[in-house]
């Protein structure tokens, strides 16, 4: 039987729950830890391509490049 | 089982994540197969997310000429390069990877993940590859190293090697190879003085090799594991004490007694009556405990034949403490392996008590089959053992 949090994390990382099944060895809060590191190395990484497309495009060009793509990383 | 395996691969996770000092100290906890899993999804996960923006860049990459879009890489930095490269043709990204300057090549690689890559790899002209890894060499990234070796080629493994005349930076590499198979075929691609080189760093106190050299031994297949373990065992037996100690100390029994087993036959008879093994009264109970953990005793038992006098005794005062659930599978090894003469021979040294119980056991498998059971009867009779023989209840001649 799966927790929720093992099941949250799976979902996360779209991967049926069984093929992390040693995830049902971690606590709840455990899991919850896990979730929330993978929820800031995306957010870390969010920040660093969005920071260097700021870096590298004038904001006109940006728009032109991604159009309505760039709010994903706002 | 594995532990310096599993420390290997959490090392790789930890990247992934981006973890910082002790941070999710449970993952250590976990084995080396789950965390290979989850790094594997996350990975995955994390270059999955903003594929459009990733895919529409890739797109714009390709369009424009090749120093264009080297000249871009180097504008948006390693991470998004990595990202924009994995959504590009093989083909192309090759045409602007030799554009690129070799220390963001090294850092492009650093977030790359090779396994969405592996064409691309493969089509990297052999002088870069080298370049990108001497750069990474300087600047001692041996885990993303070894996370490549799985996809190079073998003309590109050896084109590296040549270029690597530091065995000790092949050590480093080795821990991070993923495929264990791999490693096994790279080791093999080593000229064996050059093998050999890499096994005297273990002499090399000041280079604290030990663990690269054990992760190698660990992993190479059964004749290379000989090959290896017999170079190691030809060293003085202060080395060798070295070795032992490590291993004792990081409980790493269940990945040494398989190269033990593979040694030739001198050399295991110099490391099993190492004098350090019996000076340290912690190491046999913890080489029998691995035994019984991992389902070793049929490697581990034939060694005692190889005992030395005061070792036997030692082998024997550990065994007297096994459980009654391990002497079944000592048993069951026993059978299975027709292990009865060191069984006999270790018996005979243990307390009556425990003779008993272990002859009683014995005979219960020896059972199915009258002449063996008649057999290890009159083995244990010859081995002095008639009265732990009568005391189990057992009839003799």
């Amino acid at each position: 039987m799966m927790s929720q949090e093992v099941e949250q994390v799976a979902e996360k990382l779209r991967r049926p729950a069984h093929a992390l099944a040693g995830l049902r060895a971690l606590t709840p809060e455990q899991c919850r830890q896990l979730d929330q590191a993978l929820d800031q190395v995306c957010a870390q990484h969010r920040h660093a391509i969005s920071d260097s497309l700021r870096r590298a495009f004038p904001r006109v060009l940006r728009r032109w490049l991604l159009g309505e793509l760039e709010r994903e990383l706002t | 089982m594995n532990g310096l395996a599993q420390r290997s691969e959490l090392l790789k996770l930890r990247q992934v994540l981006s973890l910082q000092g002790q941070a999710l100290p449970f993952l250590e906890t976990m084995p080396e197969a789950e965390l290979r899993r989850l790094r594997a999804a996350a990975s995955e996960w994390l270059f999955t997310q903003h594929q459009l923006i990733f895919r529409r860049l890739a797109r714009l990459a390709a369009w424009l000429p090749v120093w264009a879009a080297a000249l871009l890489c180097k504008r948006v930095g390693p991470l998004l390069s990595a990202r924009i490269v994995g959504e590009m043709p093989a083909r192309r990204a090759a045409q602007i990877a030799v554009r690129v300057p070799v220390a963001e090549l090294a850092s492009i690689c650093q977030h790359l993940d090779p396994r969405r890559a592996r064409d691309l790899i493969q089509l990297v002209p052999h002088p870069v590859v080298v370049a990108v890894a001497l750069e990474m060499m300087r600047q001692q990234d041996y885990l993303t190293m070894g996370r490549f070796v799985d996809f190079l080629s073998d003309e590109a493994i050896r084109a590296v090697l040549e270029a690597t005349p530091d065995e000790a930076v092949l050590l480093r590499v080795a821990l991070f190879i993923d495929s264990k198979n791999r490693l096994d075929h790279v080791v093999r691609l080593l000229p064996p003085e050059r093998r050999r080189r890499a096994m005297l760093l273990a002499l090399d106190q000041s280079r604290d090799l030990l663990n690269e050299i054990l992760s190698l031994v660990f992993h190479v297949n059964h004749a290379l594991k000989r090959e290896l373990g017999d170079l190691a065992a030809e060293q003085d037996e202060q080395v060798l004490a070295r070795i032992i100690e490590r291993v004792q100390e990081q409980d790493l029994w269940a990945e040494m007694l398989p190269v033990v087993a593979s040694l030739s036959d001198a050399a295991q008879r110099k490391v099993v009556n190492l004098k350090m093994l019996r000076d340290n009264p912690e190491v046999m109970p913890s080489i029998l405990r691995a035994a019984d953990q991992h389902e070793l005793w049929r490697i581990t038992l034939p060694l005692a034949e190889l005992l030395d006098e005061p070792m036997r005794e030692e082998f024997a005062r550990a065994g007297a403490q096994l459980s009654t659930e391990a002497i079944q599978r000592v048993a069951l090894a026993v059978l299975i392996g027709e292990l009865w003469e060191p069984m006999m021979d270790l018996l005979r040294r243990m307390p009556e008590a425990k003779q008993v119980e272990f002859i009683t056991v014995l005979k219960s498998f020896a059972s199915v089959d009258p002449l063996l059971e008649q057999r290890v009867v009159r083995l244990a009779e010859q081995r002095g053992l008639g009265q732990a023989l009568h005391l189990a209840g057992i009839s003799t001649s």
